[in-house]
């Protein structure tokens, strides 16, 4: 059933024009997805590779990774790789040719982007999430702004900031209450950049052809990461993190290039708008798909990924995509840093 | 069937309005002295500020009166920008656009959309400049010590003014610019300076800048930087942010939906 509706959605959408090129041949050139899943990858919906959007448990293709081989600058080498960009509430009666276009200020009509194949070239990023230590030095570096929240339930919990001093205990946690704007300037300061939205998918889910569901393979695991409840209260201590854990806590929730914490711990910011208009979404035609997709220029909705401790990518992996505001800072919205390669 | 106290609440915002377009477009600030910033915010601590005497718009600029500005050759007299801005320019030469500054509002709104080199660009066009950080706390809250223009009381600003939009999904959420609720009003007669729009500044931001100039007179900040001050949070944004005493960086190019300005002028 999932794989004929997904055959369907596909076979609507190559008749639609491309966001790039109209005339670009169908996915069937790709290489064959493991598993369920249309010729060329995943179905559609998976961000990162193909299976059932919610498994009961582990999946003999679940593995161990091992902790990434960085450089002298602490990075991780991503090389290049297809992706399934693009997320699918959309359905088969929804075209972007259809639907009024959306602005770079709303959500539109929230119906989704159309997946497409999408090539992402060789990049660098970080294995782990930017630690509260590594954001001071840059707060005392240059005056920025704290990333500090004064309301009352901020600073209860040792998230807050008394100046440029996080609260003690806490150096190799991740740094939240950052904003868009604060982890790109931190990012920039490093004289590196933040990913963009297809490079984080292809970082924690390797190649779309390996079909993961998770950054360890398709069963859903709660021992591989920090994470939250559904519904009602939302902290979890169960994994043993009420709130954040310092970086790289949970080895066993590793991507497959050793990226640490990409589901769980905290939100991460891509450079990316949120958007759900292939048309507000820059991109060039590339063999079978497209590649060079950014969704860039002004917008108040920004691309997070991965879920964090206040969240349960349980319910619905591809949840783990969401979008918040460019300059809110939340207690759960951190980010880690990427670079050329 | 509407129900009354909404009609009654529209009829007071219509008699607010009405007041406001009345009242002089620029107050007259006098000189004086101030309680700037305070404790509990990563600024800290406060500081004095004396200050000359000045003028400001009551109103954040609107949506109309910016595209008069435009419609006048106003990206097209380099006399009119800074340095920098007329670097900014020979790249982006009508700025965002007029649908990105209007983002589906009414002219009445507040302009959203300007980089800081757009806002300072517009002030000396009607002879002025964007205020400093110090002229913008003095007039939006006076003496000092007040988390909010109108005082202390939080509720005022949960239901008189905008509501906190944390997950505002699909508007612009401003109001006009002259209309307001009178108990949001500040000390000197300011309309939105507790959210609406961010406001740009003159200042460069350093969260030190307090600690380093210390207490001043007409204090003008850090001599250059790579952040301009931002003030008086917006729509979207919580309590905390929308107070006299937040201050928030923002590179001058920044293009938000949610950033605007009012101008200033020295006393004549």
């Amino acid at each position: 059933m999932r794989l004929a509706l997904a055959l369907s959605l596909w076979a609507a959408c190559a008749t639609e024009p491309g966001p790039a090129d109209p005339s670009a041949p169908g996915p069937a050139q790709g290489p064959p997805a493991p598993g369920a899943g249309p010729p060329g990858g995943p179905p559609p919906g998976a961000p990162g590779g193909g299976g059932p959007p919610r498994s009961a448990g582990p999946d003999p293709t679940d593995r161990d990774f091992p902790p990434a081989e960085v450089d002298a600058e602490g990075m991780v080498r991503i090389p290049g790789g297809w992706v399934r960009a693009g997320w699918s509430q959309i359905g088969p009666d929804h075209s972007d040719t259809e639907r009024p276009k959306a602005s770079p200020w709303t959500l539109g009509q929230g119906a989704g982007l159309r997946p497409v194949e999408a090539w992402v070239a060789p990049f660098r990023i970080q294995p782990t999430e930017v630690t509260r230590a590594q954001y001071r030095e840059f707060l005392l570096a240059t005056g920025y702004r704290p990333p500090s929240v004064e309301e009352a339930w901020f600073q209860e919990h040792d998230w807050g900031w008394k100046g440029t001093d996080y609260h003690p205990g806490t150096a190799d946690h991740p740094v939240v209450g950052t904003s868009w704007y604060d982890a790109w300037e931190y990012c920039h300061w490093r004289g590196w950049r933040l990913p963009t939205d297809v490079e984080w998918t292809l970082a924690t889910y390797g190649p779309a052809e390996d079909g993961r569901t998770y950054p360890w393979g398709r069963g859903y695991d709660a021992g591989r990461l920090n994470h939250g409840r559904a519904g009602g209260e939302l902290f979890d201590d169960s994994d043993g993190y009420l709130t954040t854990a310092p970086v790289g806590s949970f080895p066993r929730g590793r991507s497959p290039y050793g990226l640490e914490d990409t589901f769980g711990n905290v939100w991460e910011w891509v450079e990316d708008n949120f958007r759900d208009d292939w048309r507000l979404v820059d991109s060039r035609p590339y063999e079978h798909g497209i590649t060079d997709v950014f969704a860039g220029g002004p917008g108040m909705f920004v691309v997070v990924r991965g879920g964090s401790y206040y969240f349960d990518v349980a319910v619905n992996p591809h949840a783990e995509r969401t979008f918040f505001a460019r300059e809110l800072r939340r207690k759960s919205s951190g980010f880690r840093c990427a670079a050329d390669p | 069937m509407i129900p009354p106290a909404l009609v009654a609440a529209a009829a007071a915002a219509a008699t607010a309005a009405a007041a406001a377009a009345a009242a002089p477009a620029r107050v007259a600030i006098p000189a004086g002295r101030f309680t700037m910033g305070a404790d509990g915010h990563p600024d800290a601590p406060p500081r004095q500020v004396r200050l000359s005497a000045f003028e400001i718009d009551r109103t954040e600029v609107s949506i109309g009166q910016f595209e008069e500005f435009t419609a006048a050759g106003g990206y097209r007299k380099p006399e009119l920008w800074s340095e920098a801005g007329r670097a900014w320019l020979a790249q982006h030469a009508d700025g965002a656009g007029a649908e990105l500054r209007s983002a589906g509002r009414g002219p009445d709104h507040p302009v959203v959309a300007v980089t800081w080199y757009e806002a300072d660009a517009y002030c000396r066009w009607r002879g002025g400049a964007l205020p400093t950080e110090a002229q913008w706390e003095y007039a939006a809250c006076g003496e000092g010590g007040r988390p909010y223009p109108w005082g202390d009381d939080p509720h005022v600003a949960e239901e008189a003014m905008e509501g906190i939009r944390h997950e505002a999904k699909n508007d612009v959420a401003t109001s006009p610019v002259q209309e307001f609720r009178p108990e949001a009003v500040g000390p000197f007669g300011l309309i939105h300076t507790a959210g609406n729009v961010w406001e740009w500044t003159a200042t460069w931001y350093d969260a030190r800048t307090y600690t380093i100039e210390g207490d001043a007179t007409d204090p003008g900040g850090p001599p250059t930087g790579t952040w301009k001050t931002l003030r008086g949070g917006s729509y979207l944004n919580l309590l905390s942010y929308r107070t006299c005493q937040h201050r928030e960086p923002a590179r001058p190019d920044r293009v938000a939906f949610t950033t605007g300005f009012r101008c200033a002028w020295p006393s004549p």
